[in-house]
């Protein structure tokens, strides 16, 4: 008895050392106890431990740059509503919620009021069946209704339930599923660029939305790659890389960045006005690609 | 009845980590939405929550492509603890495009792009002003907004 006492003792006093490290504290800093090797180790062990964050563009802004090209609202481009009953396995809700994200950013750009409520509710549906809570409220909705014909307040309400989602998840340790929304909400994007892009050849500028895309499938790769022990992700990871394989046909970024401020203005200007183009080869490989990951999610 | 106590005790080890992290994330969501998020206005946020939590000392980096044509906000927000936190942003062959340190320790930069390009940011917490200060950790937030 007076072992097991003393095994108790031993197991509080680490819990409660755990706990001191976890707040912050650190004994080592500063103490009497500290010497120089020690703080090479320390230092190299934090150099290690640089947390790097990939952030990906909003859907929101690939759906105002389809709308600045001169592009039409075209809703057969979109997942039907009807489709969201289909998705059960919390991976299949995830890239769809994603997914319709993007579709509702896209007709909130183009005005469109009854299919923004329509995929507002779709997304509600999916972020409840994900039991994230605080996103997608019957005062997100109501606020959505209320500002229907502000499109500024409406492109808001759908970031904030976006972000606030992102939060919630990330709060959660469920950081993988905020993955996936995210990769399926670029997903929709470029595919709803693409199909754009196939049917109007004279849209210069969307063509080149897409060509950009290659740097932002790096980063969105390097992200989903960060949870390395999710199994839920290797599908989607897998497909990315595969559209990643035909993207590596296309050139680069610019070879020198110029920034220069206004001395007026003081505002800074990156870049050099350089452009990536795809040829119409280039353009139908993406695009076919695109369609078969995007139709691998949403069936 | 000792295996008992030890899982027991394991158990509530266990509890006790998983809340005093969620906890530290949770704070840190708060602050960001409240503190930090308003910061961006007028522009629009992207939707993602970049933050963590570092010590004196200890910098973070994050890597996005920012779209020619398009103007944007970069906001580091960091708890007050920390002290002045400075941030770093470049191109991917690490040429500096903007130090915060040389812009009086500027929180926030608003730039357009000419051209569409990868950009990193590097925040950096300054260290500690003595050795005998308690190294705190505290939350800090990388917020990117565009204009709408």
């Amino acid at each position: 008895m007076i072992k097991t006492a003393s095994t108790t003792k031993l197991i509080l006093g680490l819990a409660i050392t755990a706990l001191l490290a976890s707040c912050g504290g650190d004994s080592s800093e500063g103490g009497s106890n500290s010497n120089p090797q020690d703080s090479a180790a320390q230092s190299e062990m934090t150099k290690k431990a640089k947390k790097v964050f990939y952030a990906i563009p909003s859907p929101v802004e690939m759906a105002n740059m389809i709308k600045q090209s001169g592009a039409n609202y075209n809703k057969d481009l979109l997942n039907p509503k009807e489709n969201v009953s289909k998705y059960t396995t919390n991976t299949s809700m995830a890239l769809n919620l994603g997914i319709y994200g993007a579709d509702l950013s896209y007709t909130s750009i183009f005005d469109q009021t009854q299919p923004s409520m329509q995929y507002m509710g779709c997304s509600k549906k999916l972020a409840d069946a994900l039991g994230i809570t605080g996103a997608f409220t019957p005062e997100t909705v109501d606020r959505l209704e209320k500002n229907v014909n502000n499109k500024d307040s409406l492109l808001q309400i759908v970031s904030d339930a976006y972000l606030t989602t992102d939060a919630y998840l990330k709060e959660n340790e469920r950081a993988s599923t905020s993955a996936l929304i995210i990769a399926g909400g670029w997903i929709e994007g470029l595919y709803i660029a693409t199909k754009i892009a196939s049917k109007d050849a004279k849209n210069g500028e969307i063509s080149t939305r897409i060509a950009e895309q290659k740097s932002v499938l790096e980063n969105l790769i390097s992200l989903i790659e960060s949870y390395p022990n999710d199994p839920s992700l290797a599908d989607v990871l897998n497909q990315l890389k595969s559209l990643n394989e035909v993207y590596n046909g296309i050139g680069g970024e610019p070879t020198k960045t110029e920034a220069s401020t206004d001395d007026k203005t003081k505002t800074t200007t990156i870049g050099n006005n350089s452009t990536t183009s795809l040829t119409p080869e280039q353009l139908a490989t993406i695009s076919a690609k695109v369609d078969a990951i995007r139709t691998s999610i949403i069936k | 009845m000792r295996k008992t106590v030890l899982k027991h005790s394991l158990a509530l080890l266990m509890m006790a980590v998983i809340f005093s992290v969620n906890t530290a994330s949770a704070q840190c969501k708060n602050f960001t939405m409240k503190k930090c998020m308003p910061g961006l206005a007028p522009f629009l946020h992207n939707g993602q929550l970049n933050s963590t939590t570092l010590s004196p000392g200890e910098s973070a980096e994050m890597q996005m492509t920012f779209y020619s044509g398009q103007e944007y906000r970069l906001l580091i927000c960091g708890q007050e603890v920390l002290g002045n936190i400075a941030f770093k942003v470049t191109d991917l062959d690490k040429k500096s495009l903007f130090d915060s340190r040389e812009h009086e320790n500027a929180s926030s930069w608003d730039f357009k792009m000419a051209s569409t390009q990868q950009i990193v940011i590097e925040v950096i917490v300054p260290n500690q002003k003595s050795a005998n200060d308690i190294a705190q950790s505290a939350c800090v937030s990388m917020l990117v907004g565009y204009k709408k």
